[in-house]
């Protein structure tokens, strides 16, 4: 047998995760968290980055790939459909599924144009419905698998300004705990890790001082690195979480205790 | 002629092979799969056994009747097969015996979920 024979057969193996929205961001750390650990990684968002293009040329080539990347906007049922049947066909099944993909905005819900809010719900609940719908068939059919939906503190806590942004998170916490209940006769985990402030564009936009007093507020007195987000995740969605499900962990720094 | 009477043929065995072989891995009576056995309260399956046999149907005839058809108008092994075949082959449609129309008009009371239907009911 050859080293590249081997290599493939060791990559057809390894686990399979399709991660929404792993362009950037917390989705980005998700993908490297997943690829360090030896996971085949399937990820899917509206445009391509210069940093999937890295991980393209480093894990992307063909034969043996254990990276892809697919053009898809997550509110376009039909992209959805097909990228997780290409994925499927490719890699014959999917074992864990993070729900990242999602969009904010921000102001008062008297002043909100309903078009706004439309876009909010289909695109942070609407979209993670139909994936883990798609997901869980081919779950279903492994008897096994593992689902974790990224909520947000706002849906644990009130913050004025964000009410719609907090429902929608509120309501994937609601569906992972029936969903847990639904599939877990099937081997089948669902979880939500609710991260409070990291990192990321979101924060980016806060002002110095806004930033300064969720610090203070936060008894380890810092925001988070995403990264710190994507081990929370890889725990549930990996074997190492193998006996929770339903449940919402909150990685906030203590902001909510 | 021959030709639909096989594809039909094929249909209907490929369901009671799925129903069986699912009540065998369940440690279930496989002995009574045939067309007018009740899924539920004949054979003993459950809501999600029946979405489990749903998408290895899914597989094998590549067809999805569910959506198109709701779930809850199938009561019967017999139903589970005319879904099928009304999808596979729409010309069956205008058959009386075996339509669309047959399989959504028996309408039966919705599959209960795991728990038990009287449990979903006092939730509403």
């Amino acid at each position: 047998m050859t080293s590249n024979q081997s290599d493939s057969t060791h990559i057809e193996e390894a686990p399979v995760v399709l991660i929404s929205g792993g362009s950037r961001g917390l989705g980005l750390s998700l993908v490297d968290k997943f690829l360090d650990m030896g996971w085949r990684v399937a990820t899917f968002s509206r445009s391509k980055t210069a940093e999937v293009e890295q991980r393209e040329k480093e894990y992307g080539s063909s034969g043996s790939a254990r990276f892809v990347w697919l053009a898809v906007d997550s509110s376009d049922e039909d992209q959805v459909r097909l990228a997780v049947k290409t994925i499927v066909k490719s890699w014959t099944r999917i074992d864990a599924l993070i729900n990242n993909a999602g969009t904010g905005n921000d102001g008062l819900l008297a002043l909100q144009r309903m078009q706004d809010v439309d876009q909010l719900i289909n695109v942070n609940l609407r979209s993670a419905i139909l994936l883990t719908q798609l997901c869980s068939k081919s779950m279903i059919r492994n008897g096994r698998g593992s689902i974790v939906n990224i909520s947000s503190v706002n849906s644990v806590r009130g913050h004025s300004g964000v009410a719609v942004y907090s429902a929608t998170k509120a309501a994937l916490d609601g569906l992972t705990r029936s969903l847990a209940r639904e599939l877990g006769a099937r081997n089948i985990r669902v979880n939500s890790v609710a991260p409070g402030y990291f990192e990321s564009a979101m924060v980016g936009e806060l002002s110095d001082d806004a930033k300064k007093r969720i610090q203070r507020r936060t008894p380890l007195g810092r925001l988070a690195e995403s990264d710190e987000i994507a081990e929370a995740v890889y725990f549930l969605a990996s074997d190492q979480g193998s006996f929770i499900t339903g449940q919402v962990l909150v990685v906030d720094g203590g902001l909510t205790c | 002629m021959l030709a639909k009477n096989d594809a039909e043929n094929r249909v209907t065995n490929t369901v009671l092979d799925t129903i069986t072989d699912l009540l065998q891995e369940q440690g279930l009576d496989s002995g009574g799969v045939e067309e007018s056995a009740k899924l539920v309260d004949t054979l003993g399956l459950k809501s999600m056994d029946i979405a489990q046999i749903v998408l290895f149907l899914e597989d094998e005839l590549d067809a999805d009747p569910f959506q198109e058809i709701p779930i809850t108008s199938v009561r019967t092994v017999g139903d589970l097969i005319n879904a099928y075949r009304v999808t596979l082959n729409p010309g069956l449609a205008a058959d009386p015996e075996l339509s669309l129309n047959k399989v959504a008009s028996d309408a039966p009371p919705p599959l209960p979920p795991s728990g038990g239907s009287r449990r979903a009911n006092r939730r509403r």
